[in-house]
């Protein structure tokens, strides 16, 4: 395969996909991701090597295969605020590329790092890097969730001022400090890769070049070929939804059980539907914990089922009807909706952001208004019905593979390589930010 | 209207004085202590301050109670003694026990064992002190002569007390033993050395009336400046002086007391109110009220007693006091590792927050990376958080620039050009550039802020605040700058570094600067504004 490719991107050969996290030790949807691209482009013959950063205190823990290196990092030596790594990291990774040879670099993030071992690294000039946005860190301080502190309402943009708003104690100027730095160290990426338009379009509003970045769905790496089958209505004895991911005050899922209740109300819904909420509970408040504990136990068709093995995750989707993805947050391209179209089941979500770009009101699911319970509830009861489950089921797409995904990051990494111009058609699942040739706006490889 | 006239000392002062005089001219003569004329004996001493020896002991009645005296401890000394006496029953029945003052050069030490006082003018008799003698402090002494002074029958009792309280004395609490019903305190002493202290306080007197008070630190004693001295209402006292609504109305005081005050005085405070008959009364004062000035509070503070401080008359003093204060601290600087000599540094004084400390480790890291020459790097650190990081810092620095780093302590990277100058000197540093606490140049700033330092240009060149014209470095040769602090001297206050902004040429680009030059402190900016000749601050 690798004979095929441009001869500018073989002469970088390996790629190193580099990713903040090691699925060995967590399950996040970035560095699974990143670990699927690693898979799909060794399918295709590509020599790839994995590069993950992982705690030190937990360096007897991951599970390194053929090709796969660690750089080990103290959490406790991280800044948070800017996003800076140890030296010791910085030169880690540079051992690790030169012994691998590695000259493009796919950074899966830039967390656990630190944008200044992105920045250092691809200031390189034998160096290509391309940058896979997986949240909006970069812009925003409150976990890169773009969610107003202390209300949790949506932000629309980023700004010194706004920034400041949200962050009183570190103040506006801080911010500003934060921002410059990051698009200085941006400056030296060749190719921006988002899962989601909507999250490059915010890049993009920030800053990013749109001339460099591009649109990729991420990839499953597991079988999807044998998608669930829908389960007859005759069979059916109650609609079930479920939730899957972590518990956390972003997902919603207290909107969720806002929505439990005002179900338990309506007419004769109760005895309908199953709903199951399955994952691990992170960050919550002892209100929230007892609140659902409170109803599992009060409404019969609550269950709380608790952590799940991410591997059999599409068996437990086909057991439901819809997915539930309710985040209050604008999302990115969340594996849960992937996840259920692998299993073949429509998305019931948060009409914001990366989810509503992912499903498609009416067609691949249905939409609800951010936090409102009432409208969680109206949608749910009215999904509960066999003909609106028919039309969604139908529109339920296919989601990329490994080798799909690798194949797409090979073109964007062949224009990194040669900084010529990627023209992509419309249709097309890479999608080019502006629709302008990404030979504009080349990378800077600057002096200091 | 006062009270009866006090007990006074005047006259027992100049009787003493006359008889010190006549023994002067005894101090001659021959000193033989034959054991038939011992008469007496000293039992314990308190030196009160130089000439005045309180004693206690006893003598033979036929001893009269004030003569001259000759001191001998290994050489002699004239003196006078004024004694009150009482019976005590371990006594022999021609003796009786004695209380007085020794009015004389003589000062017993701790090493005092043997101690001998001829009486005049025959100077046969004598009293001697048994051993071992003890040597007393003031509160004890005044303790013993409360207890004894009732049974006095012989000699001037009232006088000797006189003496005990008069301005001159220094005892820490006089009040039961002057039999006055005055109670104070101080809520807040602000000492600045070198100038005095601002006090505010409350006293209770029903029958005297205050007119200046004087402040005892250690030996060292401030006194009101006249019209230094206000009052204020205290209703919250009420219970202490019930039924006395007036003296309340007058009960809280302010004043302002100046003198050579040092930094090692700042310990046993002892106040002493003088009232309109002359007399006086001590008061102890709590030692946690003492609180410097620059140190446990802002200068500014001082306006809060006296809100028109800069036009105060006293307020020439009090700034070259607080100008003395401040730049003595600023000027410090501690290197924390080995400082070798570089002719060209790049200083950095470090922010307060670490996630800014990082950055701006990066920064140079990032910056110097590359670069060739490159100039020594030095740290600037308060002794705060990033102090336990300095060691690993300048690591981090060498390990990524090449270059030597060295660290200094400081006491305010707030402002810091006055370390700036030491530690130039210590490095023996040619040229240099700076870059204040929390100030982050971008590229253009950076490469040409070092090209400066690396140069050969004289000139000053400046980095300013992307966001307005606020200086954040400068690079500049070690003479220039000198020169400059010789001949305009820097401010202390907020406007610390703005002098230099009109001095040079501004650098290309900027600096994001992550803090802001924080709230001044405005008795300071009056002190610049004294300093620099705009008379005083509205």
């Amino acid at each position: 395969m690798s004979a095929e490719l441009d001869a500018d991107l073989a002469a970088l050969l390996p790629i190193a996909i580099i990713s903040h996290a090691h699925p060995s030790i967590s399950k996040g949807g970035a560095e699974i991701a990143a670990y699927t691209l690693f898979q799909g482009l060794r399918g295709l013959g590509i020599p790839t090597v994995f590069v993950a950063a992982v705690p030190m205190a937990l360096r007897d823990r991951v599970d390194l295969r053929a090709d796969e290196h660690a750089v080990f990092y103290d959490p406790e030596q991280y800044d948070y605020l800017y996003q800076l790594g140890e030296g010791t990291t910085l030169a880690q990774l540079r051992r690790i590329l030169a012994r691998t040879g590695a000259k493009l670099l796919n950074f899966h993030h830039f967390m656990s790092f630190g944008v200044n071992a992105l920045r250092d690294v691809a200031a390189a000039a034998d160096v290509r890097t391309v940058v896979t946005l997986h949240e909006f860190l970069a812009i925003c301080h409150n976990h890169g969730q773009m969610v107003t502190r202390p209300h949790r309402g949506l932000c629309g943009g980023a700004s010194e001022t706004a920034c400041g708003t949200c962050f009183p104690e570190l103040g506006w100027r801080r911010m500003g400090l934060r921002t410059s730095l990051f698009q200085d160290s941006f400056a030296e990426v060749d190719q921006f890769i988002s899962p989601s338009q909507f999250l490059l379009d915010r890049y993009i509003a920030w800053g990013v070049p749109a001339s460099r970045c591009s649109v990729i769905e991420n990839g499953l790496a597991r079988a999807i070929s044998d998608r669930s089958p829908i389960r007859p209505a005759a069979a059916r004895t109650d609609w079930v939804f479920g939730y899957f991911g972590q518990v956390t005050p972003f997902k919603g899922v207290d909107v969720l059980l806002d929505a439990a209740e005002r179900l338990a109300a309506m007419p004769g819904m109760a005895d309908r539907i199953e709903l199951r909420i399955n994952g691990n509970i992170a960050g919550v408040t002892d209100a929230f914990k007892s609140k659902l504990e409170a109803l599992t136990t009060s409404l019969p068709f609550l269950r709380f089922l608790g952590p799940y093995e991410n591997g059999g995750v599409l068996g437990m989707m086909g057991d439901c009807d819809y997915i539930l993805t309710p985040s209050i947050w604008w999302e990115n391209s969340p594996m849960v909706i992937q996840e259920a179209y692998a299993a073949g089941r429509p998305v019931i979500c948060t009409g914001i952001g990366g989810m509503a770009e992912k499903v498609v009101d009416g067609v691949s699911g249905l939409h609800f208004r951010r936090g409102d319970p009432a409208d969680l509830a109206r949608v749910m009861a009215g999904a509960a019905d066999d003909a609106v489950y028919a039309r969604l089921q139908a529109g339920v797409p296919r989601p990329y593979d490994t080798t799909e995904m690798a194949k797409r990051y090979l073109a964007v990494f062949a224009a990194a390589a040669t900084g010529r111009g990627l023209t992509v058609p419309t249709q097309s699942v890479i999608q080019n930010a502006s629709g302008t040739s990404l030979a504009q706006g080349q990378r800077r490889k600057r002096s200091r | 209207m006062d009270s009866a006239p006090p007990p006074s000392d005047r006259d027992l002062h100049g009787v003493l004085t006359a008889l010190s005089h006549a023994a002067a001219d005894l101090v001659a003569q021959p000193l033989r202590p034959v054991s038939e004329h011992l008469c007496g004996y000293i039992e314990s001493l308190w030196s009160e301050r130089p000439g005045a020896v309180w004693l206690t002991g006893w003598v033979s009645r036929d001893v009269g109670q004030e003569f001259a005296v000759v001191v001998a401890d290994r050489r002699k000394y004239a003196g006078a003694v004024a004694i009150a006496c009482y019976d005590r029953p371990d006594l022999p029945p021609h003796a009786h026990a004695f209380i007085g003052l020794l009015q004389t050069d003589w000062q017993p030490t701790p090493e005092t064992t043997d101690v001998f006082a001829f009486i005049g003018p025959e100077l046969k008799r004598f009293i001697r002190s048994v051993s071992p003698l003890r040597l007393q402090d003031g509160p004890g002494f005044a303790a013993e002569f409360g207890r004894v002074q009732t049974l006095c029958h012989v000699g001037r009792v009232n006088a000797l007390r006189g003496a005990m309280l008069s301005g001159r004395s220094w005892l820490p609490d006089t009040g039961a033993l002057s039999g006055a019903s005055v109670k104070a305190a101080a809520d807040e002493i602000m000492v600045l050395p070198g100038f005095g202290c601002f006090v505010q306080g409350w006293i209770l007197s029903p029958t005297k009336r205050l007119v200046r008070l004087s402040l005892k630190l250690a030996d060292r004693v401030l006194h009101s400046m006249p019209g230094g001295l206000y009052f204020l209402p205290r209703p919250d006292l009420g219970s202490a002086m019930p039924g006395m609504p007036t003296l309340l109305d007058r009960a809280g005081f302010v004043a302002v007391l100046t003198g050579a005050l040092q930094p090692e005085d700042l310990v046993a405070p002892v106040l002493k109110a003088w009232f309109s008959d002359g007399t006086s009364v001590n008061f102890p004062l709590d030692p946690l009220a003492i609180r410097r000035l620059g140190h446990a509070l802002p200068f500014e503070a001082i306006l809060r007693l006296f809100p028109g401080a800069a036009n105060e008359s006293f307020f020439d003093r009090c700034a070259s006091a607080i100008r003395h204060e401040v730049t003595g601290r600023l000027a410090e600087a501690q290197p924390l590792n080995r400082a070798p000599p570089a002719e060209r540094v790049l200083v950095v004084a470090l922010p307060a927050q670490a996630s800014d400390v990082r950055l701006v480790i990066d920064q140079i890291a990032y910056r110097l990376g590359g670069r060739r020459p490159a100039p020594a790097v030095v740290l600037l650190a308060e002794l705060g958080a990033a102090r336990a990081q300095l060691p690993s810092l300048a690591a981090q620095i060498e390990a990524a620039t090449g270059a030597p780093c060295a660290t200094f302590l400081i006491e305010d990277t707030g402002r810091p050009l006055f370390a700036l100058a030491t530690v130039l000197d210590m490095l023996g540093a040619r040229r240099f550039l700076f870059l204040g606490a929390g100030v982050f140049p971008d590229a253009a700033a950076w490469t040409e802020g070092l090209d400066a330092c690396m140069g050969d240009d004289e000139a000053l060149a400046v980095i300013t605040a992307t966001n307005g014209m606020v200086l954040g470095g400068l690079a500049w040769t070690t003479a220039g700058f000198r020169q400059w602090l010789d001949e305009d001297g820097l401010p202390i206050g907020a406007t610390h570094t703005e002098a230099l902004l009109e001095r040079g040429g501004t650098v290309a680009g900027g600096a994001r600067l992550v803090q802001g030059s924080g709230r001044p402190d405005l008795l300071i900016e009056s002190v610049d504004a004294v300093r620099h000749g705009k008379g005083h601050a509205a």
